[in-house]
């Protein structure tokens, strides 16, 4: 109080529950006049004590509470899981199943972003494009429906493959949607990317440096957008992208400074085009055969050992650790979220920019706090 | 840069000479796993990520489990510009109850596993020294568990139920009974 009294400073405390935020979390700001001159993030109030949970229940009931860890994006962390589990008990994934999750992990790619740029939207107040998205991103949790019987934790993977085969029709609904966001990418442009009103709030703004990515460990699409080329779906070539055919796309400052808001927004807008271009791929070539390895079949328990799976989530790089001690249930599960990540570089983004200008910086991070606190 | 390539390049570095146990791993998401005794971790960071030609700019990850009678705590290093992966890992002696255990802080090296370090010091009571001006620098405070709860929820010895809410407590405690 006396600090606040003797300076021309003032404090807001934000949260944990407010419209600017991404979920429940406080911020405890400085300013000075209209300037952010320091900023406290506190997080934790979505820990769910999900790591624990997994480790009392049977290995075949994790696959659901993985679905948990970002329910906005679920089929990444049942992949992640999946993948490190069958690591261990050395079960493969027949080439079907594996063409399935790839086409789950893509369109769960594409939903993420379309929610993104709902969540760009609300933040600089353009209130038509986040009706136009969030009709367009039914369809795709359509498709979802369709295979899975659920729209958002889809509890559809298996360790060696996944629940059901591909429903009738599946396929070629996925080509119709590819199409139908292929041309609704064109008007996003028109209503938003490059409105003068939002390239007002988004170039030059919140610039994440590549210093500033290497600091954080940011990965994913907020690295991209300064310019970093990482993409593990391009470095790690078993996670089934190998004999696909698509580009990296990387900010590079078109609209004001590389890594700015306005590079994100654009980087994933791009990445959402390369995952149409992913999946009419692997449309166009699921193999015959079986979805579902026997060996998985009923998977009591897992031997001895300890795996880490990686995968390139809609936010960037998530892992997961899994040790078994030979027992029905997982010694220890361990996900490494990217948006821990992201939180942690937001104090420093924030610093020098205005009040007005913090709600659309936190959006363009696209920070999952499910997957942050867990 | 390949497998052997890099065992060539660790060996350079005369790990073993401080105590490091080097063993390969067939594994997608690592080449080689060395496993540090605790006094030398620090160091041996420090050789990773600053040595020509390895370059471990990044620890992805920082995981810790209970096993047996052991802590047992692996960093997930990558080099971006060599495109190499190695986990690096030190045991410590389990601790049981809510004694928490001491232990380095890496987070001089990789400043990004600072989150990381912070949560394991809640959740398995280990408390990473030599962090805490970086921590109050950050600006990022993860508050994971309520005010007043005793002991490490993630430790093999905590009871699930012991702090839950009463009436979960008092089913729990009847099924038992």
């Amino acid at each position: 109080m006396k600090q606040t009294f003797s300076s021309d400073s003032s404090y807001w405390e934000i949260g944990p529950y407010h419209g600017s935020l991404p979920a429940a979390m406080k911020v405890r700001l400085r300013l000075d006049g209209e300037i952010i001159s320091d900023c406290q993030v506190e997080t934790g109030y979505l820990h769910r004590g999900l790591e624990k949970a997994c480790e009392l229940h049977s290995w075949k009931s994790v696959i659901a509470y993985s679905d948990h860890l970002d329910p906005e994006a679920a089929i990444f962390g049942e992949w992640v899981l999946c993948s490190a589990v069958e690591s261990i008990a050395e079960i493969g994934i027949p080439p079907r199943a594996r063409s399935i999750r790839s086409i789950l992990l893509e369109l769960t790619r594409i939903s993420a972003h379309l929610m993104f740029i709902v969540r760009m939207a609300r933040a600089v107040g353009s209130e038509t494009i986040v009706h136009y998205v969030l009709r367009d991103r039914e369809r795709i949790l359509d498709l979802f429906e369709l295979l899975t019987g659920a729209r958002f934790p889809l509890n559809f993977l298996r360790f060696g493959g996944v629940r059901d085969d591909v429903t009738d029709g599946f396929i070629e609904r996925i080509l119709e949607v590819c199409e139908m966001v292929r041309l609704r990418l064109k008007e996003y442009n028109d209503l938003m990317t490059f409105n003068q009103g939002f390239l007002k709030r988004s170039a030059s703004v919140g610039v994440l440096s590549l210093e500033m990515i290497s600091r954080f460990g940011i990965t994913g699409p907020n690295a991209r957008g300064s310019g970093s080329s990482f993409d593990l779906r391009k470095e790690d070539l078993d996670l089934g992208y190998r004999d696909v055919d698509f580009q990296v796309p990387v900010g590079r400052g078109e609209e004001g400074t590389v890594g700015d808001i306005h590079d994100r927004f654009l980087v994933r807008l791009r990445e959402m085009s390369q995952s149409m271009e992913i999946l009419k791929q692997f449309a166009e070539k699921v193999p015959s055969g079986p979805f579902f390895e026997v060996g998985g079949k009923g998977l009591g328990k897992v031997p001895f050992g300890e795996a880490y799976a990686r995968v390139e989530s809609a936010r960037g790089v998530l892992g997961c650790h899994v040790v078994s001690d030979g027992s029905e249930k997982p010694c220890r599960i361990q996900f490494k979220s990217p948006s821990l990540n992201h939180l942690q570089a937001l104090p420093s983004l924030v610093i020098g920019n205005r009040l007005e200008d913090f709600p659309v910086i936190i959006a363009s991070l696209d920070i999952g706090l499910a997957e942050a606190d867990r | 840069m390949d497998r052997k390539s890099l065992q060539k390049k660790l060996e350079q570095l005369d790990l073993r000479g401080l105590g490091v146990q080097i063993s390969p791993l067939n594994s997608a998401s690592a080449e080689w796993l060395l496993l540090v005794p605790p006094e030398g971790l620090l160091r041996v960071a420090k050789l990773l990520a600053e040595s020509p030609g390895l370059d471990f700019n990044c620890c992805e990850n920082f995981s810790v489990f209970e096993r047996g009678s052991f802590f047992t705590l692996s960093y997930f290093l990558r080099s971006d510009k060599n495109k190499l992966n190695v986990i690096l890992r030190v045991n410590l002696p389990a601790v049981q109850g809510s004694l928490p255990v001491e232990f380095l802080s890496v987070a001089s090296v990789w400043p990004m596993i600072l989150p990381w370090e912070v949560e394991n010091s809640l959740l398995f009571g280990i408390q990473c020294r030599g962090n805490e001006a970086m921590i109050r620098s950050s600006g990022l405070e993860v508050n994971l568990l309520p005010e007043g709860l005793s002991g490490f929820p993630l430790r093999k010895s905590f009871r699930v139920f012991k702090n839950a809410d009463p009436v979960v407590a008092a089913v729990q405690e009847r099924s038992e009974s």
